[in-house]
């Protein structure tokens, strides 16, 4: 009997001591302490984090600094877990849109960081307006991409076409202006014996890319670049009932992604490779060209042969430069219960707008939020001195396009299925534009309704 | 006639076995094999050439520069206290069932065990998550390890109490009679002669519990808390294109439930066929 | 005094006491399993982001349920995965039961070690292998069809509506048969021969000797097989393959893959109780069949 009493009391103080580990670490963070809870783990982002973190403490040598940084499923919950429950980072993860954005602004969990905007002058020298309409949101959290800013990130991405120099050379190609000139290239590129374009749609992002960047160039073409970018903001991020995906420029996007596949373009075994499965496809020579992010321009780097890399081209030659597909990194805001808000602005303001920071982004070939990105320095003949010009470009011009799944919380899934059924030609590219709308629709009723 | 009939069905049957057996044993041949080559030789000379180098530089790279060293001691520091826990709590809960009468005994038994045994994750994972969120256990291994513990304690225990009913009554009356309280009879003269039963249903719930996926998925967010299941996942998430890799971190996952197994092998089939019987 | 108090005292201890002893398996099994089984229920009534508050709608979970395309789809996959998860291998296994439960030799008890390994690896594990097997570019079984000459089938496995479900299926009943191998193996080989000599002397062929001796003889193991890969299937087993593989692409998705995208990922933890409870539902109808048909047996 005694020995039960002793055992069920070892269990019991164990479960204490393991349960008030957390619970007192949370207690902790009322003294100078910034906690920070972050994304930015990968390995072209973590340098630039710990740099703003050691300026950080240079200007503030009495605060401890205390970061956490995982991926952003795993940090979205821990997030959501934390504010629910009333407690929470200093500086902390807010997802844009209605993943994380529009309920945390309506729970109040955020702060509005306008003042500090403006204290900062980040508009001026950061991202385009149109990318800044992506951490906006109304003061009442009803309408996302007009109000107040809540969020800022850390860098820029852009997405377009990696190409292979050396093949290019080989077969006398020179960089595309036009879509007919990039599908001339990818017929010479697969008279050679290569595959032309290499994308992996069992990842559904892959999909939005290739589609977008057709149908970005379609709609510009179709209603002018800047009235197409309206068009995008509006309907991607606005969710405006006024607006409608039955329009000829997605029609049109739809029915050339097909021809392409009639055609041979897509490297053979697309439909069952990942996005990164494509990027080592194009690294080991066997497509001339990769359609992917500037995330993966360090690996692309590295490759046997040299890289060069293009903006998606307008529809016609000659044509306006079409909204690229990119955005800022996904970004970070001020949680409500922080107890010192205007020193959490400051590390912020180190980390996204500092010197360093563009100094060391500029090290690591990562777009910075910087427009326009300083080219001192970088040769013409680097991969990066493409993607730089890419994004100052698509930045001043403000012709920064979407990434198609933030549309509606389910188009995820409705664009992935539909754009796998649409490239193995299963269904036409009406039927594809209908299953679009119908998302879409759908999202902006239940949202009507419950307004 | 007949007895030709006979050696060609057996013979027939044997090659069938056989090539079963290859089939089950070349994926793991592949995963062996592959996780000492690189990645760009997989590509240039294709996946079924043997590797020309045998060294570990996969494996030392998985285990230290991508973390499989921790999620090594977090799949320990899970399973080990489920399964030692498990085993006491069905040892306990075995012995009250087969030598004692106490009301509702047998509605508790079909009831709490049965369930306990067929409700898998899945069908608890989003309560589960609300549970431990309510308790803050999230990001804490004991998230984990307090279901694992109450579901591998219900299968030990149908395990050690079908073994218990299997054993002379006499025992129990005897022990009794010398004066023994039952808190010592349990201990001192049951558990050493449950043996096998502790050996069958200990190596299964090891190795259940090493292998647990959904669970962490869902309890576990912090990659440092992860275990070796839920650390591959992470890692293929991320490094999905380098084959090798993902074959020596397969490997590292795979390889302590397998010798569990087949040092454990023939209390684990007679376990699995005995639990049969229930 | 002190005897009536010490012998009440021992009463009510050896009253407590066996309760004392199944407390701690059963105190655990309530709170970590079977409270939180029956919460679901109570979630599937509501509309729910798993962190505000929770709104309740009645039964409109379970009419969405049913025009919901996605969890038609779903609902499809987990069909299929039936048959590769639950039907062949019960019935590759029986056929190869049969065949190796007379020879008691050493071979075959190696050949049963074998056969059991992929269920001690973990589902992960056997996703990440497979996905190289299946790789459209360096994947191993392409290269295989290569090189018997029969490179013209070779295709992305993963990569196509009709090939993907019959691929993931596959890895099932590659897993499971093994299990059910030995269970009906053990099972076989406690039938008395007795049996099988009074009927060979009643004319008996093999064919016959299998429907009417081992086949019901075997209705004790039936059961257990049952309900463990169906519980594999609709459960664990299917959501880990699928997410290691093709997380959910082509119609592969299982039921509990949706549910978990729907309450973790989509944040609408109401409905995707509701998905779970119809899980559950399959799951006890499985069940019931399983006891009708073993009343049926005997």
């Amino acid at each position: 009997m005694r020995n039960v009493k002793k055992f069920l009391g070892a269990i019991v103080m164990s479960l204490f001591l393991l349960v008030s580990g957390p619970v007192l670490s949370v207690i902790a963070t009322e003294a100078k302490v910034l906690e920070i809870w972050d994304i930015y783990y990968e390995p072209n982002r973590d340098p630039v984090v710990e740099a703003a973190i050691e300026q950080f403490k240079q200007k503030y040598p009495d605060w401890q600094v205390k970061r956490t940084s995982r991926p952003l499923e795993d940090m979205k919950m821990a997030v959501m877990a934390a504010l629910s429950a009333g407690v929470g980072p200093d500086v902390v993860l807010v997802n844009n849109g209605e993943q994380m954005m529009g309920p945390m602004v309506r729970a109040k969990q955020i702060i509005n960081l306008d003042p500090y905007v403006e204290k900062y002058g980040w508009i001026d020298k950061l991202f385009s307006p149109g990318l800044w309409n992506r951490v906006r949101y109304t003061l009442d959290g009803t309408q996302f991409g007009e109000g107040s800013v809540w969020a800022v990130g850390l860098d820029a991405e852009l997405v377009g076409i990696y190409y292979n120099k050396e093949i290019f050379e080989e077969l006398g190609l020179s960089p595309f202006e036009s879509l007919e000139e990039l599908e001339e290239v990818m017929e010479k590129v697969k008279g050679a014996g290569y595959d032309p374009l290499a994308v992996g749609v069992l990842d559904d992002w892959q999909f939005f890319h290739l589609y977008g960047a057709l149908q970005h160039a379609a709609l510009a073409n179709q209603m002018g670049a800047d009235a197409a970018q309206e068009y995008l903001d509006d309907i991607v991020i606005r969710s405006k009932p006024e607006r409608s995906w039955q329009e000829q420029g997605n029609i049109d996007a739809a029915r050339i992604l097909q021809e392409w596949v009639q055609k041979g373009y897509l490297v053979e075994g697309f439909s069952a490779l990942s996005g990164d499965d494509s990027t080592q496809v194009f690294l080991a020579e066997e497509t001339a060209l990769l359609l992917q992010g500037s995330w993966d321009s360090s690996q692309v780097a590295k490759a046997d042969f040299d890289a060069g890399f293009l903006p998606f081209p307008p529809l016609e030659k000659g044509g306006e430069f079409p909204p690229q597909i990119g955005g800022m990194a996904t970004p970070l805001g001020i949680s409500a219960y922080s107890p010192h808000p205007d020193i959490a602005a400051e590390y912020l303001n180190l980390l996204v707008a500092s010197d360093r920071t563009v100094e060391l982004q500029l090290e690591m070939n990562v777009l910075p939020a910087l427009v326009p990105a300083p080219l001192e320095g970088i040769l013409e003949e680097e991969l990066y001195y493409d993607l730089l010009t890419s994004w100052n470009k698509a930045a001043e011009l403000d012709r920064i396009g979407h990434f198609l799944d933030w549309t509606t919380p389910t188009m995820w899934d409705t664009l992935g299925e539909a754009g796998r059924d649409l490239l193995l030609l299963q269904i036409t590219p009406e039927e594809f534009v209908k299953k679009v709308e119908a998302d879409y629709r759908a999202f902006v009723l239940s949202k009507e309704k419950k307004e | 006639m007949t007895n030709w009939k006979k050696v060609t069905v057996k013979g027939v049957g044997y090659i069938i076995a056989l090539f079963l057996a290859l089939l089950v044993i070349l994926p793991f041949l592949m995963m062996f094999l592959g996780s000492f080559r690189q990645h760009t030789d997989i590509i240039r000379r294709g996946p079924l050439v043997l590797p020309t180098e045998w060294n570990l530089n996969n494996y030392h790279e998985v285990l230290f520069k991508h973390h499989f060293n921790r999620y090594y001691i977090n799949s320990i520091l899970i399973t080990v206290p489920v399964v030692v826990g498990s085993l006491i709590f069905a040892l306990m809960a075995a012995f009250a069932f087969s030598f004692m009468n106490f009301p509702f005994k047998k509605m508790i038994f079909l009831f709490v065990v049965s369930l306990g045994v067929m409700v898998a994750e899945v069908f608890i994972m989003i309560p589960l998550f609300q549970l431990m969120n309510s308790l803050k256990l999230i990001d804490n291994l004991l998230a984990v390890i307090l279901p694992s513990l109450a579901m591998s304690a219900c299968f030990s225990t149908l395990v050690i109490h079908s073994f218990f009913m299997g054993l002379p009554h006499e025992l129990f009356d005897s022990a009794l009679v010398d004066g023994a309280s039952s808190w010592q009879t349990l201990w001192k003269i049951y558990t050493p002669l449950a043996k096998p039963a502790i050996g069958a249903s200990g190596a299964l719930t090891t190795v259940w519990t090493w292998n647990t996926y959904i669970t962490p998925l869902i309890l576990l967010h912090d990659p440092a808390k992860a275990p070796l299941p839920l650390g591959l996942a992470l890692f293929q998430g991320q490094y999905v294109a380098d084959i090798p890799l993902l074959m020596a971190g397969a490997t590292l996952t795979a390889l302590p439930p397998i010798l569990v197994y087949l040092l454990f092998q023939p209390q684990v089939v007679a376990g699995v066929t005995h639990g049969a019987l229930k | 005094m002190h005897t009536q108090k010490s012998t009440t005292r021992k009463k009510v201890f050896s009253v407590l006491l066996p309760y004392l002893y199944i407390a701690p398996m059963v105190v655990s099994t309530i709170v970590f399993v079977i409270y939180p089984f029956f919460i679901n229920f109570s979630y599937s009534f509501v509309r729910w982001d798993g962190f505000g508050k929770k709104v309740f709608v009645g039964l409109q979970n379970f009419v969405q349920l049913a025009s919901d395309e996605r969890f038609w789809s779903a609902f499809q996959s987990n069909i299929i995965y039936l048959f590769f998860i639950v039907v062949l291998p019960i019935v590759l296994g029986l056929f190869m039961a049969s065949l190796l439960a007379r020879s008691l030799s050493k071979s075959a008890r190696f050949l049963q070690t074998i056969y059991f390994i992929p269920q001690v690896v973990a589902t992960i594990a056997l996703g990440t292998i497979f996905r190289w097997i299946y790789a459209p570019r360096f994947g191993v079984l392409n290269k295989l069809l290569e090189l018997v000459g029969l490179g013209r089938l070779a295709k992305p496995w993963l990569g196509s509506p009709e090939t993907a479900v019959v691929a993931v299926g596959f890895i099932g009943t590659w897993a499971w048969l093994g299990f059910c191998i030995i269970i009906f193996v053990a099972g076989i080989q406690k039938i008395d021969p007795c049996l099988y000599e009074a009927s060979l002397l009643d004319g008996a062929g093999s064919i016959q000797q299998f429907f009417y001796i081992t086949l019901p003889e075997l209705r004790f193991e039936m059961p257990v097989v049952l309900i463990m890969t169906t519980v594999q299937c609709l459960g664990s087993f299917a959501f880990a393959v699928v997410q290691t593989t093709t997380n959910g692409a082509y119609g592969t998705r299982p039921i509990a893959l949706y549910a978990y995208q729907l309450a973790f990922v989509e944040g609408k933890v109401g409905y995707a109780s509701a998905v779970v409870v119809i899980l559950t539902a399959i799951l006890f109808g499985v069940a019931l069949l399983n006891t009708f048909l073993g009343e049926k047996g005997n």
